[in-house]
């Protein structure tokens, strides 16, 4: 032990300065956000709650396809696509149950959704007393969608999906008529 | 007669409440230290600021279930916490808080509820019977956790205390008594009449084993939470727990309350045109300088490992206080010749 490190130990040189970084610490800026109390802004490609959406006309957009399905790796995802009992020449989901204990917020289904037919929201607080509670249904995911109707888009946008309605970036994704349009037509 | 006995239960009164008050609040206070020190905010959801918390603290302690273990003790189980806690109040009853006698109700009485001639040494005596209380309390839980940190805590106050005694001897040579109130008395007067600057390697010797004793990080090795559990405190719930809890505090306030008188001069003002502060608020300042200091230790130093601390107690503090004794004795015996 040199001379210097035993005038270090004695006068408890290293102590010292551990404290002083402490104290200076003692007033600075806390980082703590009182959560239900503040709450921070989430930004646009957040990957919150999935939801369904619908055409501005309030025709549900999932055409049944079950391509979310197949691409979903935490099969939390259950489509039973059917032909459309009032208009035989389309297609649509009969059931659709999203299990939300077991999604993992990947966000593959909206990116393989070829209608746009689902987004996700800036939601994250969902919760239920039971395991029941957290499976969706189709009509709740579609509540859901019309509540979150600017954020559904918006995630869209900002994650370069939003398709032929707007002057999008993915000119490829495909885009069904509304059925009323069709309807008039043929 | 009768306004003895009402001034002696006044002051006993106050002193509890004071006290009780303290050790309620520091659990608070060492929360917010603690997580002001690492950029948080510490409780804030009970009451305004969290300034609730130890109320709800101490209703959830209360209230929740008595499990006693059965392969446990039970007797003894039962009598430990109360064992460790007692001492720990007890010795209050020789801290003079102020200086000056004060009228309340019609009745003269001090700031202090006794003034025995062998004042230190009865806190020493009483927290030496402290340590029973962690020791029997382990043992008696049947849990190897508990065992350990018990024989871990016995370990560590024995040579601990021995530290302390020693450091303490200096101020006694230079005071002449071992009655608190007339060692405070000998530092009156500017704070370069306080003994801190004669016994400064006394003063560190004694906040090193205080913090050591009193079982606190650096040296919180008999309830390392990441090794024990908790020590001999793992098989306690509820109320027995808080006892625990109420005595480890109780004995950092006493510690804070010794390093004040012994070294701070107690309730003297540092500099003698700020005589005008009530002396209790002197005293009470130096305390919860103290306790803030044990706060700022645990927010700074991690835990120290078993042989380090045997190592520094025996082989660094030990050697170092004996040598403070004869240094200091041999120069009182000279001035005072």
């Amino acid at each position: 032990m040199t001379l210097k490190s035993l005038m270090k130990s004695i006068f408890f040189v290293e102590i010292a300065q551990g404290l002083k970084l402490t104290f200076t610490h003692f007033f600075k800026k806390k980082i703590t956000v009182q959560y239900p109390h503040e709450k921070l802004e989430l930004a646009d490609g957040y990957r919150g709650f999935i939801t369904q959406r619908r055409y501005d006309n309030g025709q549900e957009r999932c055409v049944g396809c079950d391509l979310c399905e197949a691409i979903c790796p935490a099969k939390a995802i259950r489509v039973v696509g059917d032909i459309h009992p009032e208009f035989p020449d389309r297609r649509y989901a009969k059931e659709y149950t999203l299990d939300f204990t077991r999604c993992i917020f990947c966000g593959f289904c909206v990116v393989a959704c070829p209608v746009n037919a689902l987004s996700m929201t800036k939601e994250f607080a969902h919760s239920s007393f039971t395991r029941e509670g957290l499976i969706y249904s189709k009509d709740q995911l579609l509540a859901l969608g019309d509540r979150c109707e600017s954020e559904s888009i918006s995630y869209l946008k900002i994650r370069n999906m939003w398709g032929a309605e707007d002057s999008g970036k993915d000119e490829g994704r495909y885009h069904f008529p509304p059925i009323s349009a069709t309807q008039s037509g043929g | 007669m009768l306004n003895d006995l009402a001034s002696a239960v006044i002051v006993i009164v106050a002193v509890l409440f004071v006290l009780l008050t303290t050790i309620a609040y520091l659990t608070y206070l060492e929360r917010k230290i603690l997580g002001f020190m690492q950029d948080r905010l510490g409780p804030m959801e009970v009451g305004p600021w969290g300034l609730l918390q130890p109320l709800a603290d101490g209703i959830k302690l209360v209230s929740k279930e008595d499990i006693i273990p059965t392969a446990a003790n039970v007797a003894i189980f039962k009598i430990a916490p109360i064992i460790s806690l007692v001492p720990a109040i007890i010795s209050f009853a020789v801290i003079p808080f102020g200086k000056n006698s004060f009228h309340f109700l019609g009745i003269t009485t001090h700031p202090y509820i006794t003034d025995i001639n062998i004042g230190i040494l009865y806190v020493l005596a009483l927290s030496s019977i402290g340590a029973y209380g962690l020791l029997l309390g382990g043992w008696a839980s049947n849990n190897k956790y508990s065992l350990l940190g018990a024989l871990r805590s016995a370990a560590q106050v024995i040579s601990y205390e021995l530290n302390a005694g020693m450091a303490v001897i200096g101020v006694l040579l230079l005071a002449g008594s071992l009655s608190l109130v007339r060692i405070e008395s000998a530092q009156s007067g500017g704070f370069w009449h306080w003994y801190i600057f004669p016994q400064i390697v006394a003063f560190v010797i004694y906040l090193i084993s205080g913090i050591a004793e009193t079982n606190r990080t650096p040296f919180d090795l008999p309830e390392a939470e990441s090794e024990l559990v908790a020590g001999f405190m793992t098989e306690y719930t509820g109320m027995r727990f808080s006892l625990f809890y109420l005595a480890e505090y109780g004995n950092m306030v006493m510690v804070s309350c010794i390093a004040t008188i012994l070294f701070l001069g107690g309730w003297n003002s540092p500099l003698p045109f700020l005589d005008f502060v009530p002396p209790f608020l002197w005293f009470m300042l130096k305390v919860y300088f103290f306790l803030f200091f044990f706060f700022w230790i645990r927010a700074t130093l991690p835990r120290l490992r078993y042989d380090q601390l045997m190592k520094f107690g025996w082989k660094v503090m030990l050697p170092l206080s004996f040598a403070n004794v004869i240094v200091t004795a041999i120069v009182v015996y000279m001035i005072r010749r």
